[in-house]
């Protein structure tokens, strides 16, 4: 439903993304989100296959350093929280949309409200897929927009210093709400990346850590080793005077959900994701625009 | 309140959702849970609290819902804390506001029930009874449904002393929470609105009809309408400015501005007069409120004979007048504030404007094509029941308590 058209329908935007049942356990979420196949939110369905919510990265994360969960930890231990029914650490949903909904109101929406997916349903409200950033991105490949990525990164960086715990780096990136830190020297300039994906990979990966979760030691010990360790080393960047099309190009070639944007010299200057991306180019060119060069 | 039982939400949101409510409950069954604000009616934290208390009795909470005492000075302080920590830079706090805001609260300290497994205090009004808690009392809330993200530096450092003795702190929208929080537990909860409260029920046209004869509103002319508060945040004197734009190319539209005096809004008296004295004496702008009887019915009588609804705030928390104006499947012409984009979708559910002359605009782009303004009230109700209802709110509302005290 909706009042304009396009030659782009919502199915070309949508895709599959992993679910699990509601009365699955919060493990379970867990070991997608770490499953290195790149989900970093998991849609939680019922028996009906009708959507409850979603469980995002940050919010393992979080029930894994004890700040979230906090009244189960305490009483049964973390080996009990974690085959905990998923339903209870979820994300309500708030951003459900009908089949029959127009790619351009999508679009908008998302731009509008900064958002990084929305959830498709059927009439019956059953579960049809996600329309995720990334799927928009990944039709604007190629592209020249004659949109300086200065224009569209966010200025507003967090950031840390390589010899940091990976804990404290953990608790810096849900404090500032941010999925990605930029790691930089003294002198501002860029050393690496560290992601929430990261993070969760780095205390399953390695079964030992595994084993001490399940066992009810404290998991923040697994986060011990330094963030020099731990992060990518290889760092995507890019400069803040490359048209926005590069910085998409990066972003699709890397797999990677953002980007430092750095200096000729490779100082920090902000960071530039697929979010940023998808809201400026929609707020400057126009929904429909957008999807045109979608098309073509 | 009323009493409503979860069950009676079956018909609206499916057997699964009440379920899954009912699950959860079972994890915090019994809780004493007590909530404490400003105001029994009037604004978007009553009207959420008057359905959300029964609700959660009704799943097995003990809830019980407290509203604080205080004299006019008293308000007047805390709105001015209102208006700094939605950015206002000029309203900033003397010594002897501080100690009224003190005062008041210390007296009202000694006599509500601060005892509960789980206390949630709304909005900056009751903040500093965290200073009163008790050895071994349950964990604390604060439940803050404005826009912090930009506040007055020096009201919000006065503020922050209070909300960081809090355990959890609960925002409307991620981005409302200021950034120098930090190592605080923080919830996201969604404002909702009741499909079964009085304001959201179905009326039959013959109830509507009768509510128009009654205040002189003629139901054969179009009629638009924003229902807020009288307060500059919500723009009122804009309203008319639209209005009058759209009076100039439809002569016989009218104008309803509905609002409510609550105890905690000072300015309500104020500019609710500077909006009566702007309307000045055209007959077809009818400035109501709860002293003439229009109370939550007539409201749903009055919002569901609007061609248009209007939202034009200059500031918004969430905006649930909007939410209430999709639901009944009236097309809302709004600005681009708070939570509003999330619920108008420009051209979908009506229109996201950035001028009063855009909202005249499409004001009369909608009274004229009244097939379009039904295609954006449809889907505006189909938005409202898949995203803002207030099961949704009842399940995050029991997340938290099973996160502070469940099992």
């Amino acid at each position: 439903m909706g009042i304009r058209e396009s030659a782009m329908r919502l199915c070309d935007m949508i895709s599959l993304t992993s679910s699990v049942n509601w009365n699955d356990s919060f493990k379970t979420a867990l070991s997608i989100l770490c499953g290195g196949r790149g989900h970093y939110r998991v849609v939680v369905t019922d028996d009906a296959y009708k959507v409850r919510g979603i469980i995002s990265g940050r919010r393992a994360l979080e029930v894994l350093l004890g700040r979230r969960g906090g009244s189960i930890r305490a009483k049964k231990g973390l080996k009990s929280l974690l085959k905990e029914p998923v339903s209870l650490f979820l994300d309500e949903a708030h951003q459900l949309f009908p089949e029959n909904t127009t790619p351009q109101t999508i679009l908008q929406y998302m731009a509008e409200n900064a958002l990084g997916y929305i959830i498709v349903v059927d009439q019956a409200g059953a579960f049809k897929g996600v329309v995720e950033e990334v799927a928009i991105l990944s039709r604007l490949k190629g592209k020249v927009f004659n949109i300086k990525v200065e224009d569209v990164m966010s200025r507003n960086i967090c950031a840390v210093s390589p010899n940091i715990t990976v804990l404290d780096a953990s608790n810096i990136m849900l404090d500032c709400r941010v999925r990605r830190l930029p790691v930089i020297s003294p002198q501002g300039i860029i050393e690496g990346i560290l992601t929430i994906t990261d993070v969760l990979n780095h205390i399953l990966k390695q079964e030992a850590y595994v084993k001490e979760t399940l066992q009810d030691i404290d998991v923040t010990s697994a986060l011990s080793d330094k963030v020099e360790d731990v992060m990518c080393s290889n760092v995507i960047t890019v400069k803040q005077s490359c048209d926005v099309g590069e910085a998409i190009d990066k972003v699709l070639d890397n797999n990677v959900s953002g980007l430092p944007v750095v200096s000729e010299d490779g100082r920090v200057l902000g960071v530039v994701s697929r979010i940023d991306i998808v809201e400026k180019l929609v707020k400057a060119k126009g929904a429909s625009a957008i999807l045109e060069i979608m098309v073509k | 309140m009323s009493l409503r039982r979860i069950e009676d939400y079956i018909p609206i949101v499916g057997k699964g959702e009440v379920n899954s409510i009912l699950e959860l409950a079972e994890r915090v069954k019994g809780a004493k849970v007590i909530h404490i604000n400003a105001t029994a009616y009037g604004g978007g934290v009553a009207e959420m609290l008057k359905s959300l208390v029964p609700l959660a009795r009704s799943v097995g909470l003990n809830a019980i819902w407290q509203v604080l005492k205080g004299e006019p000075e008293f308000f007047n302080v805390t709105k001015r804390i209102h208006n700094a920590l939605q950015g206002d830079r000029s309203a900033n706090l003397t010594k002897d506001m501080e100690e009224t805001y003190f005062r008041v609260n210390k007296l009202n300290a000694e006599s509500l029930d601060l005892y509960g497994d789980v206390v949630v205090i709304h909005d900056p009004q009751p903040l500093p009874l965290i200073n009163y808690r008790g050895d071994g009392a349950g964990k604390w809330v604060w439940r803050c449904h404005i826009d912090l993200s930009d506040p007055n530096p020096a009201v919000w450092s006065f503020t922050k002393q209070f909300i960081e003795k809090y355990d959890a702190l609960v925002f409307s929208l991620e981005r409302y929470i200021p950034r120098d929080l930090k190592s605080v537990k923080v919830f996201i909860e969604y404002p909702t609105i009741d499909p079964l409260s009085e304001k959201n029920i179905p009326l039959r046209q013959t109830d509507i009809l009768k509510v128009l004869e009654r205040y002189d509103v003629d139901p054969d002319r179009p009629i638009i309408g924003q229902v807020a508060r009288f307060d500059p945040w919500k723009n009122p004197l804009g309203v008319i400015d639209v209005y009058r734009k759209v009076k100039e190319k439809i002569p016989d539209v009218q104008l309803l501005l509905i609002g409510s005096f609550a105890h905690d809004d000072p300015e309500g008296s104020a500019w609710y007069r500077k909006t009566v004295a702007y309307a000045g004496n055209d007959r077809d702008i009818h400035v109501l409120t709860n002293l003439d009887g229009v109370m939550d019915f007539e409201v749903n009588a009055f919002q569901r004979s609007f061609v248009v609804a209007l939202q034009l705030s200059i500031r918004e928390g969430f905006g649930l007048s909007v939410t209430e104006a999709l639901w009944k499947g009236v097309p809302v012409v709004a600005t681009r504030v708070g939570g509003i984009p999330l619920q108008v979708i420009d051209g979908v559910t009506g229109f996201l404007v950035n001028s009063l002359e855009e909202a005249a605009e499409k004001t009369i782009l909608l009274i004229k094509r009244p097939w379009l303004a039904r295609e954006l009230g449809q889907y505006g109700m189909q938005h409202v029941k898949l995203n803002f209802l207030v099961t949704k709110g009842l399940k995050d509302y029991l997340r938290m308590h099973i996160e502070l005290v469940g099992v």
